[in-house]
């Protein structure tokens, strides 16, 4: 293993009360190496550094030993932070100090640990923003951090922790928060930093993907125990612990195979697919001041697309793209629409209040957090029951039990269940409630709107899993909205890829993804962490600067993408691409896209 | 938490319960007049438990009317600013936009002013002692803390996905007020009722010792102190019996509102 | 930050505006005249009196002549004090009543917001409980509860301070109209720090200075202050009128010549134009506070100056 360990940690144990957080974690760390611990919510993962850094609450107990460089931690921690060892964290927004400027946060610990006047300290704090690759330092510097993008409010972040050089990082979930072509630079520059320093990483993560990328040695953690360690080659090709493997084999892989289509016959021509969706537009009216004249923000700038029956139609986009804000525009559920949009032969944006209100019990949809879909005052049984009570008035009680009971158990949830409120139960439980309550009027159009973004990963898989079984038996049509690739891969067949409000490509999912013709999408493809360590170092390696998705506010004009485009060239700014048709079905938004074809 | 809330009830539950079984308590009423007893310190004799004023008026009779106004005015004064301010605040929170800054701005502004203009002004458009102006001028002020809480609620709830579920199931606007904002709103609203009820009785007091309230012969707390104020250096008695009761009442409310608060809305 | 305070500043006139011209109309609107309570005078002179004070023109021109007079600083002349101008009136007693709601607020805040700040700091302590119970007391106690009892404890009993009346010069007769205001809004304020305190003190930045390994004191002062006093800063504009509400019952309880009693008695009186001065006056000096806790709000928070 090389230099004998910076980091050692023996028997570390956390409780609160009576119940055990942590127990008898033992680990060790040596310089230059780094340390990914992987395990679901409630592993412990934060907990253990946490505790480390000696930063739990004061009911917190905490047993064991650890020490840096034979320093003592835990307790002894206090004298060592953001000297010796530093801690970057999830939320960047959150954990930045909202009225402090970025450039005295980050020049604060030269303050605190090296005695350095502020003037100097900040000097030296541009240094370091220039390091980890912030752009226009010195405007950062003054700047607060609601100014900043999410990615470089992180970069932020390190440049803090980095400040008075320490051995060990520790980054809890450095790049959940983030779009996924943002996680991949960051991860790229952690990387990077880490063997300028010799400095020691420990990375908390529940993606496996994250772990490929980054780690040299793995710590899989589940209800506060340490449950397998090993190198990251054989933790990932081959695990011992059967947690280990279910958590690899829930991880969604980019390179699964789609679902076959399931209904080609609806592909046919002359046969009208049930929603035709033609140049929608969402634009919000904005003022910045009472006096100022408003603005216009385009969320949603021309999309077009069919959906076939018992088809699933993934759309994915990172944020900004207008993913969502197309969805609920599409369902009547948020800002009014321009454009057409037709399902089951009615003009959804036209109709008025009775017929919106008529045509509900055919398309439902399913939102992102299971916690906040569910009226925590209400039980399951009436959440589920209050669609037919509204849309069916005609149910007596006991048939609209009866609906319940039957749904209940189409998610796969007992009867008993029907008494329960939403705070009493799990999040994947949630889900399936909220999914029990969109289909117990039996739709045709499911939307799940970032549907399994909120679940553990083997949580993902089961309800991915339910989705798949309602598309198959009941022949309902999906629209899946995701970030995540992987996800809409396993599940649908057909995939939209949006960027700032336009479609940029679109196709069957096998093509899209094998065979990209947009530089966005191929960037999108590029940015998802694959499950091969010698792939993954390779692949960050050869990844190219990229910069953040602009505001929607300050959309580009001609191409939205071409500020970040490697390919862009003048011509790109003048005009806005349309559609082109690649084959078949395959359609890419690009002025360049032949060229750029090899 | 439960030892919070216990103690507020008990003092509350005494009270009440002194000033409406006064009556039979006490041989005195409230305004008649012991020509052996003037001014007399708390003592047994002649039942005088809490002594008498100038008038020879017995101060524990006077001091349980004045409480029963209190308590029934305060009670009142409330209901009427609850349905007010909740009213207010769900409209403005649900409705949003133009019409939600409308209306709050409106709130803002009269929170701002210190409400003795709205006494001086009502003091200037009634005639003394007039309980309509009384109402009035509580129910001006009572109101605006509830409407802005439930105007925050309601706001934060509406954007909340289960409304936008419910109103992707169908539910009417209606429907969504009373089955899903009501039920999630009414724990709030108690709390801050109960918290408002001792503003409302204070503000009655301040008004009674400023002369603007409740009129001769009925007592209210606030009429007693500022009597007991003018002859504190003689019968200190008068003043600190009713100063005693108002901030017992006072601090009851206070203990049980905050009480409330913490269990039904910071938990919640 | 400038543009900030300029809009805060503009947004002010409306209100004034509003301000005069509400209280204008409804105090005009109210039954009685200035003149009803002199009895015995004869049609005629009432109707020359009238004239003289200009009371027999349409309201319309009344207003306007009012606003006229504003512009040049002139209030008007009081209907009861007939030798006086009502800004000179209101003048005599102002810098008293001044001094005593500033220092008032002052002191509130001063001690409110320290002792608050420390029971979020150290909630376990002894300290801390004892100074929340007695926050939970001070929140009850009504300036004219307070007052005659601190008169009594303090003049009579235990003659520490002075009591009633003023001698100009002599601060020891405003000790005890100082803390009788200051009490309930320290007390509110205290109980506000501690509970947004405690807020702060649990939030990921905080979490993320100490990781640093800032130390306590400048942890406190530097990251958790300014984002733990909001609340309290919105509290300002109100109890600034909290206090201007508990002045008048000061003023008359310890005897001070302020300017409080004006109010009362001029709308007694029905002197329209002393009270509408008072207003004016009370309603400037509010809006200006308001004004203040807008401006310390907009350099606590910097997210609130770009909208």
């Amino acid at each position: 293993m090389g230099d004998p360990a910076l980091l050692t940690v023996e028997g570390l144990g956390i409780a609160y009360g009576a119940a055990a957080a942590v127990e008898d974690v033992s680990f060790d760390l040596s310089p230059g190496r780094c340390l990914g611990v992987i395990g679901e919510s409630g592993a412990g993962k934060s907990q253990t550094f946490l505790a480390l850094m000696s930063l739990l609450p004061a009911q917190a107990r905490v047993s064991g030993r650890a020490s840096l460089a034979g320093r003592p931690l835990l307790d002894g921690a206090k004298a060592l932070r953001g000297r010796e060892v530093a801690m970057i964290f999830q939320d960047p927004l959150s954990s930045l100090t909202p009225h402090m400027t970025i450039g005295d946060q980050v020049a604060e610990p030269l303050v605190v640990h090296r005695g350095l006047g502020w003037t100097q300290a900040r000097q030296r704090a541009a240094q370091l923003l220039d390091q980890v690759r912030v752009n226009d330092v010195p405007r950062r510097l003054g700047q607060f951090p609601h100014e900043l993008s999410g990615g470089m409010r992180q970069r932020a972040m390190i440049a803090m922790a980095l400040a008075c050089d320490p051995q060990l990082l520790i980054a809890d979930e450095p790049t959940t928060a983030l779009d996924v072509s943002v996680q991949a630079q960051l991860l790229k520059l952690l990387r990077e930093l880490v063997a300028e320093r010799r400095m020691a990483l420990a990375l908390v993560t529940h993606d496996m993907g994250v772990i490929a990328a980054m780690a040299d040695d793995v710590l899989v953690m589940r209800g506060g125990r340490v449950v397998e360690r090993g190198p990251v080659q054989q933790i990932l090709a081959r695990p011992e612990h059967e947690y280990t493997r279910a958590l690899l084999a829930a991880s969604p892989r980019l390179e699964d195979a789609s679902p076959v289509p399931a209904a080609p016959v609806a592909r046919e021509a002359g046969r009208a697919a049930p929603l035709t969706v033609r140049d929608v537009a969402v634009r919000f009216r904005m003022r910045r001041h009472w006096w100022a004249r408003p603005e216009e923000l385009v969320a949603v700038d021309g999309v077009s697309f069919d959906l076939a029956d018992g088809e699933a139609l993934g759309i994915v986009g990172e944020s900004g793209s207008g993913k969502s804000t197309l969805t609920r525009a599409l369902l009547r559920l948020g800002q009014q629409a321009q454009g057409q949009v037709s399902w089951l032969g009615k003009s959804v944006l036209d109709l008025d209040a009775g017929e919106l209100r008529a045509l509900r019990d055919s398309m439902q949809v399913v939102f992102q957090d299971p916690f906040a879909s569910l009226d925590p005052a209400m039980s399951v049984g009436e959440c589920i029951a209050e669609p037919l009570r509204a849309l069916r008035p005609a149910m007596d009680a006991p048939a609209r039990a009866a609906a319940v009971r039957r749904t209940l158990e189409n998610v796969g949830l007992d009867a008993g269940f029907v008494t329960r409120r939403s705070p009493t139960l799990s999040g994947g439980q949630c889900q399936r409630v909220a999914i029990a309550r969109a289909m117990v009027l039996d739709p045709k159009l499911l939307v799940c709107d970032e549907a399994v973004s909120s679940l553990d990963v083997s949580i993902q898989a089961q309800i991915l899993e339910l989705l798949a079984r309602i598309k198959r038996e009941q022949g309902t049509s999906l629209v899946f909205v995701s970030h995540n690739l992987a996800v809409v891969r396993r599940l649908c067949e057909r995939v939209l890829v949006m960027y700032l409000g336009r479609v940029v490509e679109s196709g069957p999912t096998d093509r899209v993804f094998d065979a990209p013709r947009h530089p966005y999408t191929r960037m999108l493809l590029e940015s998802v962490p694959q499950l091969d360590p010698a792939r993954e170092r390779a692949r960050l390696a050869a990844l190219g600067a990229s910069g953040d998705t602009p505001s929607p506010v300050d959309r580009p004009a001609g191409c939205p993408f071409r500020t970040r485009c490697p390919s862009a060239l003048p011509l790109c700014a003048g005009t806005r691409p349309e559609p082109e048709s690649v084959d078949q079905s395959h359609q890419v938004a690009c002025l360049r896209w032949r060229e750029l074809t090899k | 938490m439960n030892a919070r809330l216990g103690p507020s009830i008990a003092i509350l539950g005494v009270l009440a319960l002194l000033a409406f079984a006064a009556p039979w308590l006490t041989p005195w009423s409230h305004d008649a007049l012991d020509w052996q007893h003037l001014a007399v310190p708390p003592q047994l004799e002649a039942s005088h438990w809490l002594g008498t004023d100038r008038l020879g008026r017995d101060l524990f009779a006077r001091g349980m009317q004045a409480l029963r106004v209190s308590l029934a005015l305060g009670l009142l004064a409330t209901l009427v600013s609850v349905a007010i301010g909740v009213s207010w605040g769900a409209v403005a929170g649900y409705l949003g936009g133009r019409i939600d800054a409308a209306m709050m701005r409106f709130v803002d502004i009269v929170y701002a002013l210190p409400y003795v203009f709205i006494v001086i002004i009502l003091a200037t458009l009634f005639p003394r002692g007039s309980l309509a102006a009384l109402f009035i001028a509580i129910g001006a002020v009572g109101w605006l803390t509830m409407a802005r809480i439930v105007r925050g609620q309601t706001l934060s709830l509406r954007k909340r996905e289960f409304v936008t579920a419910a109103i992707a199931g169908g539910v009417s606007t209606p429907g969504i007020l009373w089955r899903h904002i009501f039920p999630n709103v009414i724990g709030t609203v108690i709390a801050y009722a109960t918290l408002t009820i001792p503003q409302v009785i204070l503000f009655e007091s301040f008004l009674s010792f400023l002369g603007l309230g409740v009129q001769e012969p009925y007592a209210s707390l606030g009429s007693l102190i500022n009597e007991g104020a003018q002859e504190m250096e003689t019968s200190p008695w008068m003043l600190l019996v009713p100063a005693g009761l108002l901030v017992a009442l006072l601090a009851a409310f206070n203990a049980l509102g905050n009480g409330l608060r913490r269990r039904l809305v910071d938990h919640g | 930050m400038l543009a900030y305070a300029l809009r805060r500043i503009v947004g002010l006139v409306p209100t004034l505006f509003v301000l005069v011209t509400l209280s204008f109309f409804v105090i005009r609107l109210a039954p009685g005249g200035p003149f009803d309570q002199e009895h015995g005078l004869s049609p005629a002179i009432r109707a020359n009196l009238d004239a003289a004070y200009g009371l027999d023109q349409p309201l319309a021109v009344q207003y306007g002549r009012y606003l006229a007079g504003l512009v040049h600083g002139d209030l008007g002349p009081s209907f009861r004090y007939k030798d006086f101008r009502v800004t000179e009136l209101i003048g005599r007693g102002l810098p008293l009543s001044l001094t005593i709601g500033l220092a008032a607020a002052a002191l509130a805040f001063l001690t409110g917001v320290p002792l608050g700040a420390f029971a979020a700091w150290r909630p376990g302590s002894r300290l801390a409980r004892a100074l929340m119970a007695a926050s939970l007391l001070g929140v009850v106690l009504p300036a004219f509860v307070v007052g005659p009892l601190l008169a009594l404890l303090f003049g009579i009993y235990w003659p520490v301070f002075r009591v009633g009346g003023f001698e100009p010069g002599d601060p020891s007769y405003l000790v005890l109209p100082v803390i009788t205001l200051a009490l309930p809004v320290a007390a509110y304020v205290a109980r506000l720090t501690r509970d947004s305190m405690g807020d702060v003190l649990a939030s990921n930045f905080i979490r993320t200075a100490r990781a640093k390994g800032v130390p306590t004191r400048a942890l406190l002062w530097r990251h958790a202050l300014r984002p733990a006093l909001i609340p309290v800063v919105s509290y300002l504009g109100p109890a600034v009128a909290f206090v201007i509400t508990g002045s008048l019952v000061v003023e008359s309880v310890f005897g001070l010549p302020g300017s409080g009693r004006y109010l009362v008695e001029g709308a007694i009186d029905r002197d329209y134009t002393l009270v509408m001065g008072m207003i004016l006056v009370y309603g400037v000096f509010t809006l200006l506070c308001n004004l203040a806790a807008d401006l310390v709000y907009g350099w606590l928070d910097p997210r609130v100056r770009l909208e």
